[in-house]
C-alpha cells in the first residue's frame, strides 16, 4: 500500500513537471512581446473557449 | 520581420493581446498553414487573422508599412469590433446608399486583399457622387480600372484613367497594372512602351528600372538587352546601398548570353560589398551548379557552409549545396544535403524529387 501510494506520488510529479516544461517551451518566443503558443488552430480555440479569449493567428515569411 | 520587432515584440502590444488573446503563427513550413489559408482566404504575408474562439472571423490585418501605433490603434478597433468588414457591411444593409460606407467597404475589401469585391462598392461611390464632392472618385476610379485590367482583362478603363489622371498616388500602380496586363496577354512590346512611358515621368525610379530589366532579361529580349544593362546599371548608381538586387539582374544577362567569367566576376564584386549576404551566396552557388561552371564547384560549396554556419536549417541552402555535390560527382555527400533539406522543408516537392535523383545510382554523373 505504501509502495503503491509512493508510486502514485512519483508519477503525480513527473506528470507536473513535463506539463509544466510543455506550457514553458509554447511560450518561448518573446520575454515582453506577445506570447505566441506552439499549439494547433484547434487547440488554441479550445484554449481560448476555456479561458473566455479570442484567437489571434499571424501568418509570416519566416526571412 | 519588421512587423515582429517593432509591435509583437512590444511590451504595451504583447501586455493588451495577451490579455486577450491565445496567440499562434504559421509560416509555409507548418503543418497547418495551407489547410488555414485556405479556409481563411488568406492572399499576403503577413497577416495577422483575429478569431472568435468558435473560429469565427473578427478582422484580418494584411501587410505592414512600418508604423507601429497606426497597426496597433487597428488591432484595438477591429478587437473591439469598430469598423471591421462585417460591421461595415451590417451598417450598409440599412442604407445601401451611402456614400461614405461604400467607399469604406470598397477600401476595407482592398486592404484585405479582396479586390474583387470592391468594385461593386467604388462604382456606387462614383454613381452616387458624380461630382467629386467628397474627394473619393478619383480612387475609386482607380480600382474599378484596375479590375477590369487585372480581372476582365480589359484595359479600356486603366488607359482612360491614365490619360487623365494627376493624382501621383495611383501613378505608379496604375501603369504597374496596365504593365501586367500586356504581361498576361504576352504582348511584350506593348509591356516595354508602357514601361517607356512610366519611365519618362519617373526617370530616376530605380525599383522600375530593375522591374523593366527583369522583364527584359528574364524574357531574353535579346534586342534590347544593351537598354535592360543601361537600366540595371543607372539603378545600381541611384541607389547604392540596394545594388545587390542589379548583380541578381546582371547575372541572369551574363547567364542569358553565356558569359560566365564575368557572372563569377559580378557576383565576386557583389560579395566584395555584402560579404554576409546569405541570398547573394545563395544566388551565386545556384547559378555555378545550374550553368554547370565546373570551375567554381567547390567556390559554391564554400560559400553554401559560410551560409549554413549561420543558418543551419535553411532548407535552401542545403538544396543548393546537394547540387553542387552532385554536380560535382559526390553522391553521398549530394544525398547527406538533399536529406538536409527535405527534412527541414517537408512539404516542398522540389526538395524531394532532387532527393529522389541523387539517390538514384544510374542518374549520377560520371566523372
Amino acid at each position: 500500500m505504501k509502495k503503491a501510494f509512493i508510486l502514485f506520488g512519483v508519477m503525480c510529479f513527473i506528470i507536473f513537471a513535463c506539463s509544466t516544461k510543455d506550457r514553458i517551451q509554447e511560450e518561448d518566443i518573446g520575454l515582453d512581446g506577445v506570447k505566441f503558443q506552439k499549439l494547433t488552430l484547434a487547440e488554441a480555440k479550445e484554449l481560448a473557449g476555456q479561458q473566455g479569449k479570442l484567437v489571434m493567428v499571424d501568418f509570416f515569411s519566416p526571412t | 520581420m519588421k512587423l515582429d520587432q517593432l509591435v509583437w515584440q512590444n511590451k504595451d502590444v504583447g501586455d493588451y493581446i495577451n490579455d486577450r488573446f491565445i496567440s499562434l503563427r504559421f509560416t509555409s513550413r507548418d503543418d497547418e498553414y495551407k489547410v488555414v489559408r485556405a479556409e481563411y482566404d488568406l492572399k499576403v504575408h503577413p497577416t495577422a487573422l483575429l478569431l472568435k474562439a468558435d473560429g469565427m472571423e473578427i478582422e484580418r490585418i494584411c501587410g505592414f508599412d512600418g508604423q507601429k501605433d497606426t497597426y496597433f490603434q487597428t488591432f484595438r478597433d477591429f478587437t473591439e469590433g469598430k469598423y471591421t468588414l462585417q460591421t461595415l457591411l451590417s451598417e450598409y444593409e440599412r442604407d445601401p446608399e451611402n456614400l461614405e460606407m461604400n467607399y469604406k467597404i470598397g477600401r476595407r475589401y482592398v486592404d484585405r486583399r479582396q479586390e474583387d469585391q470592391s468594385p461593386l462598392y467604388f462604382t456606387k461611390v462614383v454613381e452616387l457622387d458624380p461630382e467629386d464632392e467628397y474627394g473619393y472618385k478619383t480612387e475609386a476610379s482607380y480600382y474599378i480600372a484596375s479590375h477590369e485590367a487585372r480581372r476582365n482583362k480589359n484595359p479600356g478603363p486603366m488607359q482612360a484613367f491614365i490619360a487623365s489622371n494627376t493624382d501621383e498616388r495611383f501613378l505608379l500602380s496604375s501603369y504597374y497594372d496596365l504593365v501586367y496586363y500586356y504581361m498576361t496577354m504576352n504582348k511584350a512590346d506593348q509591356v516595354i512602351s508602357t514601361y517607356e512611358e512610366l519611365l519618362a515621368k519617373k526617370p530616376d525610379h530605380a525599383p522600375l528600372m530593375y522591374s523593366m530589366a527583369s522583364y527584359i532579361f528574364y524574357n531574353t529580349m535579346e534586342d534590347r538587352y544593351a537598354r535592360g544593362v543601361e537600366l540595371t546599371n543607372r539603378a545600381m548608381e541611384l541607389e547604392p546601398d540596394r545594388a545587390v538586387s542589379g548583380y541578381y539582374y546582371l547575372a541572369r544577362y551574363y547567364t542569358n548570353i553565356k558569359a560566365f567569367d564575368k557572372l563569377t566576376a559580378s557576383y565576386e564584386e557583389a560579395l566584395e560589398r555584402w560579404p554576409e549576404n546569405k541570398t547573394l551566396m545563395n544566388f551565386y552557388a545556384g547559378d555555378i551548379h545550374k550553368n554547370e561552371i565546373d570551375s567554381h564547384y567547390d567556390r559554391g560549396i564554400e560559400l553554401i557552409k559560410k551560409a549554413l554556419d549561420t543558418q543551419p536549417e535553411g532548407a535552401h541552402f542545403w538544396y543548393t549545396l546537394g547540387w553542387l555535390y552532385y554536380k560535382k560527382g559526390d553522391k553521398e555527400e549530394a544525398v547527406a544535403a538533399a536529406k538536409k533539406a527535405v527534412e527541414f522543408m517537408p512539404t516542398l516537392k522540389t526538395y524531394k524529387d532532387a532527393l529522389d535523383l541523387f539517390q538514384k545510382e544510374d542518374s549520377f554523373p560520371r566523372i
